[in-house]
């Protein structure tokens, strides 16, 4: 019952913190990759992170093994803020 | 029992996609039920914040309707001179600012109105006379009825009156609002066929059947109104875009705000240059964007740098036509009397993306389509608080069918805590959502503070109904608080004539449908209100004992059927 608990709570956080972090990485490289103005690529990652955290919670739910809930969150997550923040554009 | 239970809370996951959906469902749903009930019942309210504003200050609507029979205003033809004195004013009294706006408007309600940045941040404002120049001095009569009006339901719904700590409680919400609207999509499989599906006076099954039916009707309209919810305060919800790009700016946000709203905002040149007459640059604006103008805005006035940006008036028609709420704009550099930048009605200064959030904003705020839209919202709106209604309701009903053991010895006092917040989340909240509008009738005219006053009324009555919902038997509780949100409700119309002598007979005979159209809905919520206190009063007994125990095997069959796995 304890552990199941555990696992329960490691969920939740894996879905809430994992998930936003999954959601900025995501939205960072999108700000820094898609070929369109800064400002307007700024915008449109901001706009659709939503739809992210939305699946990444609902796919962190749906997982069993909470290894893979977590990994599944948080390699993408550095992959893709990673890679957002090499390319990201130069100042103004 | 505790076995199923145990099952359940060890791993939903392992009961395939839909088990877990619908496990996330209830649980997600359950908790934030209560505090979206209220966003979205206030939500549904702002919809009509102006009339619900013009039916808080009767005073003024009757002030208005005196004047109603006069003949309207003539067109402004001295736009030119108002001009003139509103920039002599500015150049007198706030010769620092860096930003002028002017108002030279002549409709309804409005003057000559001058607003600039003051130097330490926030915007100033002055209402001018149109005909010397001179600031008018508003001081509150003290026969002004001081209110916040319909603006309560609006700041409540998006900040629960709590600054930005409430944009963030609201952020969250909706965000599991979402997590909620798919899980429970997953979760539902048969969603068409039982769209049409509904049994009446059947416990637990008509709930769930309402629930279904008012959730997938609407679906649509929760998707949009939850996402364009976010829309407003994204980049603070998820600022790292913003961050990393803009990093190595000195103001982060300012920054990415100016590239999207303010784009060829001229530098400063420090040389000085006498503002020009501004009125021949708003009649080439007018020409260029077809609207007629509406507000002047000057940038570094008195500099060689200075421009002018003409923003035009969005006229109710043209809002029937398009989603867009944007205005036309020109903008003039002064010193060389050039074009720089031209936006058209509904366009957006920047590219799509930009727009795409404009229009997001717009379609939230029910911006376009007049009234019919805001009809359509207002019952969206309510088919959505029915939905997290019908879905708190049902975790009660079904738990006291059959109890789990979810909260292990605390259960049942659990279960306690979820009726008596249930009573005060719906039926506490519709009271101190008409005892506002009471309030509004019933706080003295004239007292320090009044909007404010309103705003404690509407919270007090909502903690009197939380503090009647935990002293009192649930059925009595939900009984009571029905009974009373109804009288308040059938009674408005009679306070108002108690109140201020104006009644809803006078109210439609002189065509303010507004003032008339609040007291109306009231009615109709009233009955509406009187129904479910007394379908609640008549239930016989709660449905765990007319369910026992020869029904017993045919709901739980119809459990495992229509919510597989909703434990």
């Amino acid at each position: 019952m304890k552990s199941a608990k555990m696992m329960l709570l490691s969920r939740v956080l894996a879905a809430i913190f994992g998930g936003y972090a999954l959601t900025s990485g995501v939205a960072i490289l999108l700000s820094s990759i898609l070929p369109l103005s800064r400002g307007e690529a700024v915008q449109t990652a901001v706009l659709s992170a939503f739809i992210t955290y939305t699946c990444a919670v609902i796919w962190v739910f749906s997982v069993q093994d909470m290894c893979r809930a977590w990994l599944g969150m948080l390699l993408p997550a550095v992959l893709c803020g990673g890679l957002g923040l090499l390319l990201a554009r130069g100042g103004a | 029992m505790s076995t199923s239970v145990e099952k359940a809370v060890k791993s939903p996951q392992a009961g395939g996609l839909r088990q877990a959906m619908a496990w996330l469902h209830t649980w997600s749903g359950l908790w934030i039920s209560w505090l979206l009930f209220a966003i979205f019942l206030t939500g549904t309210l702002a919809v009509f914040e102006e009339p619900i504003g013009h039916w808080m200050q009767p005073e003024h609507a009757l002030e208005e309707a005196a004047h109603a029979s006069e003949a309207p205003l003539p067109k402004v033809v001295d736009r030119g001179r108002r001009i003139e004195l509103a920039l002599a004013y500015m150049a007198k009294e706030h010769p620092k600012t860096d930003m002028w706006e002017i108002w030279p408007v002549q409709r309804p309600e409005q003057g000559l109105s001058a607003y600039w940045f003051q130097p330490g941040g926030g915007y100033g404002a002055a209402d001018l006379d149109p005909k010397t120049g001179v600031e008018i001095k508003h001081e509150a009569k003290a026969t002004q009825r001081q209110t916040i009006g319909g603006h309560h339901f609006v700041d409540f719904h998006y900040e629960l009156h709590a600054g930005r700590i409430g944009v963030w409680i609201v952020g969250m919400t909706t965000m599991i609002m979402l997590v909620a609207l798919v899980s429970g999509v997953i979760t539902h499989k048969r969603i068409f066929k039982d769209f049409f599906t509904f049994r009446p006076a059947k416990g637990q099954r008509s709930w769930l059947d309402a629930h279904n039916a008012v959730a997938v009707l609407s679906l649509p309209f929760q998707f949009m109104i939850a996402y364009t919810g976010l829309v407003f305060y994204a980049d603070d919800y998820v600022p790292a875009p913003v961050a990393v790009q803009y990093a190595g700016a000195p103001n982060i946000k300012k920054a990415f705000l100016d590239e999207w709203n303010d784009l060829g905002k001229p530098a400063a040149s420090g040389r000085a240059m006498a503002v020009p007459d501004l009125e021949p640059y708003a009649l080439r604006a007018e020409q260029v964007i077809g609207q007629e103008i509406r507000a002047v805005v000057l940038d570094h006035p008195g500099d060689a740098a200075m421009r002018v940006c003409m923003y035009g008036w969005n006229e109710d028609a043209e809002l029937k036509q398009r989603i867009s709420a944007t205005t036309g704009m020109a903008c003039y550099a002064l010193a060389t009397g050039e074009q720089l930048t031209v936006r058209l009605p509904g366009d957006a200064d920047a590219g799509g993306a930009a727009l795409t959030r404009m229009v997001m904003s717009n379609l939230h705020m029910a911006g376009f389509g007049g009234m019919p839209v805001r009809w359509l919202y207002f019952l969206c709106g309510l088919a959505g608080t029915a939905m997290m209604g019908t879905g708190a309701l049902l975790f009660m009903v079904k738990r006291r069918q059959r109890a789990g053991g979810e909260f292990g010895r605390a259960t049942q006092q659990v279960y306690r805590l979820i009726e008596c917040l249930n009573v005060a989340a719906i039926a506490g909240l519709a009271v101190a959502c008409i005892g506002f509008l009471w309030a509004n009738r019933l706080i003295p005219v004239g007292i320090e503070h009044r909007p404010g006053w309103e705003v404690r009324a509407f919270f007090g009555v909502w903690f009197l109904m939380l503090v009647h919902a935990c002293l009192r038997a649930e059925k009595r509780a939900w009984v009571e608080q029905l009974a009373l949100f109804a009288t308040m409700c059938l009674l408005l119309p009679v306070l108002n004539v108690l109140g201020t002598g104006d009644s809803m007979m006078a109210q439609i005979a002189r065509g303010d449908w507004e003032s008339a159209g609040v007291e109306l809905t009231a009615v109709v919520f009233g009955l509406l209100g009187a129904w479910a206190a007394w379908r609640t009063h008549v239930r016989k007994a709660k449905p765990v004992k007319k369910n026992s125990p020869e029904n017993i095997p045919a709901a739980a069959a119809s459990l495992h059927a229509t919510s597989k796995g909703q434990s």
